[in-house]
């Protein structure tokens, strides 16, 4: 079985993290604050779209031996 | 976009940052110098998350609430809050179920993922369906 590529949804993961760290330190105005937020909830949209997508690429491929349909 | 709407909207936000931050709900709403409305719905939430919690993982098929994403999680909580405990929210007119499920899945379509406004609608149409069923509830 090939390997998935997960570059782009660890990407995503780590500018989540950043953003919580952002979030927790409590320095940032109630604007940026709201802005990070929102920010935040479409990383994690992209993330979850990234990861549906790479299930459906791992149930593509077939299971250790699974025998070929003839 | 109504200033009710707005504020159902951010009462969300505040829960999903709370949670993604590790601040309390209190602390995010007093750093956003939230208004009533928003700060009354963000706490009754927060303060029936068990119960309503329960309402959405018995009606989500099969889904467990920690794995249903953190702001899908967030608008549903704060939907069935307001129907559920009307008492803890200032308004002259309550919102029908039928309001609060088409004010969640609106900030379901901007906000998350494709397939969250039906997973959404789903899940708090059962749910309120269940509430109806069991108003009180355990808490």
């Amino acid at each position: 079985m090939s390997e998935l590529d997960t570059t782009r949804l660890d990407d995503l993961v780590g500018q989540l993290e950043r953003a919580a760290e952002q979030l927790r330190g409590g320095e940032l105005s109630p604007d940026a604050a709201a802005s990070l937020v929102e920010d935040c909830a479409a990383l994690a949209s992209q993330a979850s779209g990234e990861l549906e997508k790479l299930t459906r690429e791992g149930s593509a491929e077939p299971a250790p031996g699974q025998d070929r349909l003839l | 976009m109504s200033r009710r709407t707005d504020q159902r909207r951010e009462a969300a936000f505040a829960l999903y940052e709370a949670e993604i931050s590790g601040r309390t709900v209190d602390e995010v709403l007093e750093s956003r110098d939230a208004p009533e409305f928003t700060a009354a719905l963000a706490r009754a939430a927060d303060t029936h998350r068990d119960r309503l919690g329960g309402l959405i993982a018995r009606n989500a098929n099969g889904w467990e609430l920690d794995r249903i994403a953190a702001l899908e999680r967030s608008v549903m909580l704060v939907a069935l809050a307001e129907v559920a405990y009307p008492e803890s929210i200032p308004s002259e007119t309550p919102i029908p179920p039928a309001g609060a499920i088409e004010e969640a899945v609106e900030v379901a379509k901007e906000y998350c993922g494709s397939s969250a406004p039906a997973f959404v609608n789903g899940v708090l149409d059962a749910a309120f369906d269940e509430l109806r069923q069991n108003p009180d509830g355990d808490e």
